[in-house]
């Protein structure tokens, strides 16, 4: 029912990969041979590829189609760089252009890959744009379209093509076990073996453990779900990496109640720290598949380093509103430091080009600049004089800033990740206004007296308003934070965060 | 926006940035500091291709005398390759094999005679056995030599051995069998797939020089894998007996009662049905081989003809005997099935065990006592058994950080009453059949009698093929065969069958 969490790691898998690679590139060089003019970046019609979207270029959109095709070239040219094996934290911006400057086109590029290690799957791609980068970009203007490449081909040549390609693939290699040459020649028919859910009697008890786990979460048997998720976690083969979201679930509903089990917090920060995503997949070392969105790389950011963030988010500020005061204090001090770790972490890729982390960085400043721009109104406290006020005030502005900027970035990276920007724009202001209440004099508008402010800013979790993010971790999360402020009214802001929220 | 790279602590100010990135050709820190006398000239525009001069980064470190050497990676995968203990083949990975197998048995036995209580004198006849088999191997090797060397006979050769992990079960059940113990296949299936028996994941009890050096086809010969199903016992066992010449050496039979009560029991059937079977036997077979039945050898003609076992064909019986019993509507029986069939599990203990291992669609099974008893076994047997050795695999690294992650999530210890282990089998069977006759007071006499002799029948039956052919490990279609051939037999054997139902001799 489930996808096992096993790792997949068997070399028949990685051979029955490069034969189906191998195939489609001997075909693609035999095709070559009868159609000389035959382009490569031509090989399917791709929008990308395709000659009507080269025409598209000319007009007003062509910067930001090409800086996306510069963006992709720059992509591929680190996945290979870093497959390579040579290109970890070390290699320095300046090595790194370089290699852009002087590769120009795809057949640059096929020098780099003779120049490291041959992979057949890798030219396979080169040729190819993967659907993810392509969609979306078709182009619809009939008078720009040019005619497709239509030229017809007799069925001989054809076989003929398919039996030399086969000949050779069979050539390279000799000796194939039974499975794998059942495999290949159902592949060249263009059929696909399924084998079926393995019946060995380990994977058989596997499956039975994640569904028991499946099933005891569903029912919200966290002591029998725990259970399952212990025994499979120390069992051999087991990726913890496919189902983290759980046990951080688990523990969430466990460990307030259990002294020794460990918190989500730590279970998270265990991940980010041993999957980190600077370890390489070296690809021609690894039988198994990559583990493409169960971690993070240099590309993608891991999701368990952003719950983990938003998690600690989280709990810096569940606190009840009896002890305010004194939590506050621990609280700016895990502020600070979750703002440090933030602000180093979005330095580097993957995550400085994760819109979600900038997110994350301007509520924490927005956060900040919050409690202390209180000061200003909140009328118990000793008022301030003229130049510890100024001090305060800059602070403020600083956080107010930060807030700004980040929330400008995050806009900036356009990944689909969307959040109520104009609430958060006017939350800033709102804040700023306050610096200068009492400068203003009796200057308070009517629709925000302190109360008022005080609603707006005590409820950030509000502006977490996504909609797309994985299922799992955003509902898990909802749910808590009714639970977390036993607060039940709901501030709503403009219509950007109804219309999300409801 | 230029990425940030590490490089060496910038120091300036105290400054304590370790990132440095690049503006206008400058190495600057994270907070702004510019490197000293680093001045990066711009040559972007030069094509270096086209000036024939490629650099390139060698992956070279120096050794303690100073010269040049490959990196530390490439140096550890070198000495993985010169293992200190490399594989064997050949005939001399034949031999190592046969000394794993034969310590598998060693352990097995000594399972067996420690927890299962078998007798001492058990140990010495699955060795006599074995001594059996390795002779008639060391004949088959003695007569390749002398055969031509035709790819026919090494095609013998390859498989000459002829050893799984289920041979050495069928030495174990050939052993008891011979000493006349009440065990069976069923016995022996149960402590295989909850892992009692030594089965699954043998190949990780060797000692640890015999597994490095043992190819890796044999590992996977001692991991045993799936279990075994579709009558592959049985077929292993003729197999067996027919290299051991049992019938004629060992002159193995196996006794029908002991069987009929165990099966009876996990049945919850009422014990006065041995008596039906024991006559329907008498009646059907040869007159001359009361209660027991021979072992057979191997025989092409015999592959299909599953009823030959002795075991499926005492069950065959079973089946038959419960259906015309119920044909000839006796009426304890039949109230008794209409009960019998209301309740949910049959079979003792690690009864489920067994069915959990062959299919991985299990939603139905799950309620609350099977989901504790599955993951206490779980935590108690599997997780230990699969895992020995598994530590010494791991890199330092992965051993830490694996640590950790036990310790967030530590095994909490079982509280054992709500578990109750020490449920005996006695007290197992005195339950179920306690509930049953609970329920046969219960039955309105109106109501559920009413339902046709037939469809009764068919109904047990049904029940009883499904349990079978979970039990011995037959598939539905096998065990189905066996019983149709075992009807079509006794009625050509005793015509008066056919007659009526109320026959005089089957009462």
């Amino acid at each position: 029912m489930f996808e096992l969490p096993a790792t997949q790691n068997s070399r028949r898998i990685r051979t029955i990969r490069k034969l189906r690679y191998q195939y489609i590139n001997a075909l693609n060089r035999e095709y070559r041979k009868v159609r000389p003019n035959f382009s490569p970046s031509a090989a399917l019609p791709t929008p990308e590829n395709s000659a009507a979207e080269e025409v598209s270029d000319v007009d007003g959109t062509s910067a930001s189609t090409a800086s996306i095709r510069r963006k992709r070239r720059r992509k591929r040219l680190l996945t290979i760089l870093g497959l390579a094996g040579d290109s970890d934290s070390e290699l320095s911006d300046s090595a790194l252009s370089e290699d852009l400057h002087d590769v120009e086109d795809d057949s640059e590029a096929h020098k780099h890959h003779h120049r490291y290690h041959y992979d057949t799957e890798k030219e396979f791609y080169s040729r190819h744009e993967k659907p993810q980068d392509t969609f979306e970009v078709w182009n619809t203007d009939r008078s720009r379209a040019s005619p497709m490449n239509c030229h017809s081909m007799s069925y001989t040549d054809c076989k003929r093509i398919e039996r030399v390609a086969n000949r050779r693939v069979l050539a390279k290699n000799t000796h194939l076990a039974q499975p794998t040459k059942l495999s290949y020649f159902a592949m060249r028919n263009g059929l696909d073996v399924d084998a079926g859910p393995s019946t060995a009697f380990r994977d058989i008890h596997i499956h039975h453990l994640s569904e028991l786990l499946h099933l005891n979460v569903m029912d919200g048997n966290w002591e029998r779900a725990y259970k399952c998720f212990t025994i499979l976690i120390r069992l051999p083969g087991i990726d913890v990496r496919s189902m983290w979201g759980i046990g951080v679930r688990i523990l969430r509903a466990l460990s307030p109640r259990d002294e020794s089990l460990g918190t989500s917090e730590e279970f998270l920060s265990w991940l980010s720290g041993v999957y980190t995503f600077k370890s390489n997949f070296n690809q021609s070392m690894n039988f198994s598949l990559d583990p493409v969105f169960r971690s993070g790389s240099k590309t993608h950011a891991a999701k368990f380093v952003i719950t983990s963030l938003w998690e600690a988010l989280f709990a810096l500020i569940a606190h009840d509103d009896s002890d305010y005061t004194k939590h506050s204090k621990t609280m700016d001090h895990q502020l600070l430091q979750l703002i440090e770790r933030i602000s180093e972490m979005v330095l580097v890729p993957p995550y400085i080009e994760d819109p979600e982390v900038w997110y994350i960085n301007s509520i924490c400043h927005l956060i900040r600049a919050d409690t202390l721009s209180e000061r200003f109104v909140s009328t118990d406290s000793v008022s301030l004089t003229g130049l510890e006020k100024d001090i305060a005030r800059n602070q403020v502005t600083q956080h107010l800033t930060h807030a700004q900027s980040c929330i400008k970035t995050c806009n900036s990276k356009d990944n689909g990740f969307y959040f109520p920007y104009r609430s958060i724009q006017e939350q800033l202001a709102l804040f700023e206004k306050r610096l200068y209440i009492g400068q203003t004099g009796t200057g308070l508008p009517v629709d925000y007296g302190p109360g008022g402010a005080e609603t707006l800013i005590r409820s950030p979790f509000s502006l977490d308003t996504q909609g797309i993010e994985a299922v799992e971790t955003s509902s898990l999360e909802n749910e808590d934070e009714e639970d977390f402020f036993g607060r039940t009214e709901r501030v709503h802001f403009g219509f950007d965060s109804d219309s999300s929220n409801s | 926006m230029s990425t940030f790279f590490r490089g060496p602590i910038c120091g300036t100010d105290n400054c304590r940035s370790r990132l440095w990135r690049i503006i206008d050709g400058r190495r600057t820190c994270q907070y702004g500091h510019v490197m000293e006398g680093d001045v990066e000239f711009n040559d972007d525009e030069d094509d270096i291709n086209s000036m024939g001069v490629v650099t390139r980064r060698l992956n070279l470190t120096t050794n303690v005398t100073g010269s040049f050497r490959s990196s530390m990676n490439s140096q550890l995968q070198n000495s993985q390759k010169n293992d200190e203990f490399p594989k064997v083949y050949g005939a001399e990975a034949d031999r190592l094999f046969l000394k794993c197998f034969q310590h598998i048995l060693k352990l097995q036995c000594e399972y067996l005679i420690s927890y299962q209580k078998f007798p001492r004198a058990f140990r010495e006849c699955v060795k006599l056995m074995w001594m059996n088999l390795l002779k008639d191997m060391g004949k088959d090797g003695i007569t390749n030599v002398s055969s031509t060397k035709s790819a026919q006979g090494a095609a013998q050769k390859s498989d000459k051995l002829g050893l799984s992990l289920l041979s050495s079960v069928t030495l174990l059940y050939l052993a008891g069998a011979y000493l006349k113990l009440p065990v069976f296949w069923f016995d022996f299936l149960g402590w295989i797939c909850s892992m009692k028996l030594l089965y699954f994941q043998a190949n990780k009890h060797l000692p640890e020089l015999w597994r490095r050096q043992l190819p890796n086809f044999y590992l996977q010969v001692l991991e045993g894998g799936r279990a075994p199903s579709n009558a592959h016992f049985y077929h292993k066992l003729a197999h067996m007996c027919s290299r051991l010449d049992a019938p004629s050496t060992f002159g193995t039979r196996i006794a029908i009662e002991p069987l009929l009560v165990k099966l009876l029991l996990r049945l919850r059937l009422p014990p006065h049905l041995f008596f039906h079977v024991v006559q329907l036997v008498r009646i059907c077979e040869d007159k001359s081989s009361h209660y027991t039945f021979a072992l057979n050898g191997n025989s092409r003609s015999r592959v299909n003809k599953l009823y030959e076992h002795a075991e499926i064909r005492m069950i065959g019986y079973f089946i038959l005997c419960l259906r015309y019993k119920l044909l000839q509507e006796d009426e304890f029986l039949t109230r008794y099935c209409i009960a019998w069939l209301k309740q949910d599990h049959l079979g003792c203990g690690d009864d489920i065990l067994t069915s959990l291992s062959y299919t991985p669609v299990t939603l139905e099974t799950w309620n609350d006592r099977s989901t504790e008893h599955y993951l206490h076994w779980m935590e108690k047997h599997y997780l230990p058994a699969s895992t020995v050795g598994f530590g010494d695999t791991q890199t330092i690294d992965q051993r830490i950080a694996n640590r950790k992650l036990h310790v967030m999530f530590p095994l909490k210890a079982e509280n054992s009453a709500r578990l109750n282990p020490s449920v005996t089998f006695v007290n197992e069977s005195q339950d179920a059949y306690l509930t049953i006759i609970d329920a046969l007071q219960n039955i309105s006499k109106a109501g559920e009698l009413q339902e046709d002799s037939k469809s009764l029948a068919s109904r047990v039956e049904e029940r009883l093929v499904d349990f079978f052919s979970n039990l011995i490990a037959v598939s539905h279609a096998q065990l189905n065969g066996c019983v149709s051939y075992l009807h079509r037999s006794a009625m050509r054997q005793n015509p008066q069958f056919r007659k009526g139902r109320h026959s005089k001799s089957f009462r």
